[in-house]
């Protein structure tokens, strides 16, 4: 659940603490499980960045406190670090925060963050690759199969991360295209009309782009991972 | 938590059973545990952002100008015209105001941008005659260059005929250079000189070499003797000459 703080700090500025006000109650009203109408959520979206165009720093707050599990989620699942991918989420929401003048609330504010972060985490995850094998297991107390390896085997969890990390690479190395909407659709979760919304892509394109990434990964691969 | 992906978001294609088998590889992936975010994440974030600018249209604007984004750019003031017009008091005025200001100057620089490039297309293509074929350069040259063509044209017709007769080919010509004194047809008044300059060099190129050749003249000298004089006098300047012009045009 959203937590605000001092309310003081919202309605600071008169005619701008309404809007921020209202965004505010909006969003405390927004139940992520209960999974409002979409136009609700982009009313809220847009009615939170016009708060914050409006000079409401405060209400950018909000944004990340919703915004910050499903963003750092899809980093991680990209870098298979944490703490990686909490840095690349702060880079993100940094980026997304300069560029609010130009969000228009086609998509959902969370879709549009989601693909900042993506691509910066795949972009870190490209950069990455040559230096992994100096000390490929440095973080591995920060991934899923470190984190779970108090109540596992260490080779089955070791082998199970060598299997994602693979998987990490292929679609690392896939084409920038196919690459963004693999990540966008396993990695940040969204749906293909969600994406399509998020690209600004037409829907067939989306879903065409998708098994040709598809494809590639299979090639690459290999059949092991195809069965 | 991740949505289980659909055969169906595959669409038609070959080998959807592997690729199937490669999308489920990457929702594994997707369902794995990614950990809670550290607590003070929102915290850390706020400080990082406390030291940017208040985001606005007009620097957005301005990043995607620098950026070669023009989608950007065009979002920028989109979000402006929002905010201007945005009904109720929820957006202060002076920010209302530079929304309003901000779209009205891109407007009027886009417009008159616009404008000019309009301008400077048509010049370039009206001057080259290919945006305005009929347009007012061709004018000026049909009504200036019909008096003096018309005057020419009807002047050689007559005298054409007499110039097929082999000696007054020279007439012709002193009609036709007064003519283009007048008026700015040199094509013509070429003609004539360069058919008299051919008439002249044939003339002097073999002039040229004889006035060289006479130097061997002296060898006639000797030729006073009884032997047939012409065919081996005549013989032997030809060949200095040919020799001289071989080496010339060697």
């Amino acid at each position: 659940m959203v937590t605000w703080g001092d309310d003081s700090r919202g309605g600071r500025d008169g005619e701008s603490g309404t809007l921020a006000s209202s965004a505010r109650a909006a969003v405390s009203a927004h139940d992520p499980a209960g999974g409002p109408p979409i136009d609700a959520v982009r009313g809220d979206d847009q009615a939170l960045v016009d708060a914050i165009l409006a000079g409401d720093r405060d209400a950018f707050r909000i944004i990340v406190e919703r915004e910050s599990r499903t963003v750092i989620g899809a980093c991680s699942r990209i870098l298979g670090s944490m703490v990686e991918a909490e840095d690349v989420a702060q880079e993100a929401f940094v980026i997304a925060y300069r560029a609010l003048g130009t969000y228009r609330g086609e998509g959902a504010l969370g879709g549009w963050l989601t693909r900042i972060a993506v691509r910066l985490a795949l972009r870190r995850s490209g950069q990455r690759r040559e230096v992994t094998w100096i000390d490929p297991h440095a973080d591995f107390a920060s991934t899923a199969a470190g984190r779970s390896l108090r109540g596992g085997d260490p080779a089955v969890l070791h082998a199970a991360e060598e299997r994602a990390g693979a998987v990490r690479s292929a679609v690392a190395g896939l084409p920038d295209s196919y690459r963004e909407i693999v990540a966008l659709r396993f990695f940040g979760d969204l749906s293909l009309n969600e994406i399509a919304a998020t690209t600004g892509r037409p829907l067939g394109t989306v879903k065409t782009q998708l098994h040709r990434g598809l494809a590639r990964l299979r090639d690459r691969l290999g059949p092991e991972f195809a069965s | 938590m991740n949505r289980r992906f659909d055969h169906e978001e595959l669409g038609e294609g070959a080998g959807r059973e592997e690729l199937l088998g490669i999308a489920r590889e990457l929702e594994a992936l997707g369902r794995a545990d990614v950990g809670v975010p550290i607590r003070d994440f929102a915290d850390r974030v706020m400080r990082a952002v406390e030291r940017e600018r208040r985001p606005s249209p007009i620097g957005a604007f301005g990043a995607a100008l620098l950026g070669g984004s023009p989608r950007g750019a065009v979002a920028a003031v989109a979000v402006a015209w929002r905010l201007a017009t945005r009904a109720g008091r929820a957006v202060p005025l002076a920010v209302r105001a530079q929304a309003l200001a901000f779209v009205l100057v891109v407007a009027v620089a886009a417009v008159g941008t616009g404008t000019l490039a309009v301008a400077g297309a048509a010049q370039v293509l009206g001057g080259s005659g290919i945006l305005f074929p009929s347009g007012p350069t061709p004018s000026p040259t049909l009504t200036i260059q019909p008096t003096p063509t018309l005057e020419p044209i009807p002047i050689p017709t007559p005298e054409a005929t007499p110039s097929t007769s082999p000696s007054p080919a020279a007439e012709p010509s002193p009609t036709l250079s007064a003519e283009p004194s007048e008026t700015a047809e040199p094509g013509e008044t070429a003609e004539p000189g360069d058919t008299a300059e051919p008439s002249e060099t044939p003339s002097a190129k073999p002039s040229a070499e004889p006035s060289e050749t006479p130097k061997p003249s002296p060898t006639p000298r000797p030729s006073p003797t009884p032997t047939p004089e012409p065919g081996e006098s005549s013989a032997s300047p030809d060949a200095s000459g040919s020799e001289t012009a071989d080496r010339d045009a060697g």
